[in-house]
């Protein structure tokens, strides 16, 4: 067990580096040029002044000296100061984190479980109708743009019909602290929903194939010689085997969930990280898009580690390294 | 006359698939197969590998796979096997001992597998408990085995494991799968010996497997498999004891000499593919006729066990 988390938290540094470098690299080398990003359109002050402010900023230093200074902040704590919010990154994402969770979280909930048990259904009645039925809605889905989703539903649901709102996470005019849950579940519920739909075809394919291999394994025939029928078969013996990759699957698909909230966050106006990011990107606010960058890497790399334990820990074949279960 | 406890009378299976939009195609691995096994035998039915002889046992427990049409009649204690009545008899009087350790359920322990054998049986939720500590000692298993996983455990304890499961209750008809497959000369000795012990305890055993020269010691008759067609059933005391010439069909004869006890022949040509029509032995038989290749021949009892299928 202690090799195994060194391990990983050597993995896990690597990583950081690696992603806050490429992500400094991608910044440096855009167009976004950071004095004219901090005047914005302010036409008064001449070249001296901007090269006051850049040499302020520190843009005369090499890009490895930079480099180094800003990491040593944001180890420090100090992710800088957001240039469309004029507030600290860390207070904006602190913000933004909590509605972006509740959407992918809920997503990710009901994708899960309404993917799994569609999988279970499709591969124990494999080549059925219903099979047919639902891969075919799996791989429609899988091909499907998540904005495109967002904005069928917004047509339905919030045009159409009437029973959603159309933006935002609570009621136009309020504050955050003034909505009732409510209110804000209500501003959840068609977001969430665009992200389980998407969501949910990995998991129903994933699922499927998984109970087709497992109906025809040596242990399945030998269960049923036995006189266990097969539906008795899948769910007293047979949902350990099926669910173990299925949870692993769901939690490293982390990274296409916070892609998804982005573009979700975007149709829906919903305050969000994925919102966030679109503007830093756009208006070129460098402190708040490399912020969120370490914000997603250390999200996903949480799923990916979660997965990984999970399938060492419910799995007898596999050994946690130097610890034996029994 | 002495009551049968399983006969096979020309099983025929069947597979179909669909080819292309409305066309068929189909499969037939077991064209006519005939046996009987009393109380008490050991019965081993031998062909090469691929020839269909596994599909036998799925056949008799019936859960050969949806696609599969079967013909022919299986008995059980003079009853015909209705698909109802396998049903509630495999498990509890109708055993399936499988070929390997992959046939058990790799994220449970032994010890909750063997529970699954025992409530399968029939044993009552109160006895289970008992009636595992008498397997694993019969089988000389440490108790700490339940507490195993199935890929921890070595060639000769799955051997026993997989014996065990079998033995829970009490079981009638025994249908042993390949149970020698993989292992060396001592562990198929005691995996065979098993089997004879529990035939002595008056069970039926069924033996399907490719080697002939393993079971040669244990089994009562030996039925020769070739090609999805049963050719002969012989006592394997006679032809031990009075050699090769006894027997009648040329593969089963060629089959017998080939063994190290016998002459240790290797004059068995390759097998050619398979044919349609006629005797599956044809195309290497040196005393093949215009006959045996046109058709299959029936079968002609030496005596009430003892059969041979030639047309010669």
């Amino acid at each position: 067990m202690p090799s195994y988390l060194l391990k990983k938290s050597i993995h896990f540094l690597a990583l950081m580096v690696a992603v806050t470098a490429l992500a400094f690299t991608l910044v440096n080398l855009s167009p976004v040029d950071p004095v004219s990003a901090y005047i914005g359109t302010d036409t008064r002050i001449g070249l001296e002044q901007r090269e006051a402010i850049a040499h302020r900023f520190g843009l005369d230093k090499s890009p490895v000296d930079r480099f180094g200074f800003w990491l040593n902040n944001i180890i420090h704590g100090n992710w800088g100061e957001s240039l469309i919010f004029r507030e600290p990154v860390t207070s904006v994402i602190g913000k933004r984190f909590w509605p972006s969770l509740a959407l992918m979280g809920g997503a990710w909930f009901f994708s899960g479980v309404i993917g799994f048990t569609l999988g279970l259904a499709a591969g124990f009645k494999q080549n059925s109708w219903l099979d047919r039925l639902l891969s075919g809605y799996a791989y429609f889905l899988a091909s499907t743009p998540t904005f495109w989703v967002g904005i069928l539903l917004l047509m339905l649901f919030s045009v159409k019909l009437g029973l959603t709102p159309i933006c935002c996470a609570w009621p136009v005019g309020l504050q955050a602290g003034q909505a009732t849950l409510g209110q804000k579940f209500h501003h959840l519920l068609l977001p969430m929903m665009t992200l389980s739909i998407v969501g949910i075809s990995a998991i129903i394919l994933h699922t499927r194939q998984k109970v087709i291999d497992l109906m025809k394994s040596d242990f399945s025939v030998f269960a049923q010689a036995q006189g266990v029928p097969p539906l008795r078969f899948l769910v007293t013996q047979g949902l350990k085997h099926v669910s173990i990759p299925a949870i692993t699957v769901h939690l490293a698909s982390f990274g296409e969930l916070f892609g998804g909230s982005i573009l979700a966050e975007q149709v829906f106006s919903y305050p969000g990280l994925g919102q966030a990011a679109v503007m830093a990107g756009i208006r070129g606010d460098t402190p708040l898009l490399l912020g969120i960058t370490i914000c997603s890497a250390l999200f996903i790399y949480f799923g990916n580690t979660v997965a990984d334990l999970s399938y060492r820990l419910l799995d007898p074949r596999i050994k946690l390294e130097g610890v034996a279960i029994s | 006359m002495a009551e049968y406890l399983l006969e096979v009378e020309h099983l025929a299976l069947n597979f179909y698939r669909h080819k292309g939009f409305a066309g068929q195609e189909s499969l037939s691995p077991v064209v006519d197969l005939s046996l009987k096994l009393m109380a008490g035998e050991i019965l081993a039915v031998v062909g090469s590998s691929g020839s269909g002889k596994s599909l036998l046992a799925s056949a008799v427990l019936g859960i050969l796979p949806g696609n599969c049409r079967e013909q022919g009649l299986i008995k059980y204690r003079g009853q015909v096997l209705t698909k109802i009545l396998r049903q509630s008899l495999r498990g509890s009087d109708i055993r399936l001992i499988p070929q390997s350790v992959s046939y058990l359920n790799p994220l449970y322990t032994i010890g909750w597998q063997l529970k699954q054998a025992a409530l399968a049986a029939g044993v009552t939720p109160a006895l289970v408990r008992t009636e595992i500590t008498e397997a694993i000692t019969r089988y000389e298993l440490p108790e700490s085995t339940l507490k195993l996983f199935p890929h921890q455990l070595s060639g000769g304890m799955a051997r026993r494991v997989l014996t065990a499961t079998a033995t829970m209750g009490s079981p009638r008809l025994l249908i042993a799968d390949e149970p020698t497959t993989g292992l060396d000369e001592d562990l198929i000795t005691e995996s065979l010996k098993f089997l004879k012990t529990l035939a002595d305890d008056g069970c039926g055993i069924l033996i399907i497997t490719h080697d002939l020269s393993a079971v040669t010691d244990f089994a009562d008759y030996v039925t020769v498999f070739i090609d999805g067609l049963s050719v002969e059933t012989c006592q394997t005391e006679t032809v031990v004891q009075q050699g090769w010439t006894t027997l009648k069909h040329p593969y089963s004869r060629a089959l017998w000499r080939s063994l190290p006890v016998m002459d240790f022949w290797d004059g068995l040509p390759e097998n050619s593919g398979r044919h349609s029509h006629g005797c599956p032995f044809a195309s290497r038989c040196e005393g093949c006729q215009d006959l045996c290749l046109a058709h299959h021949p029936n079968i002609s009892n030496t005596n009430e066990r003892e059969y041979v299928r030639c047309h010669f």
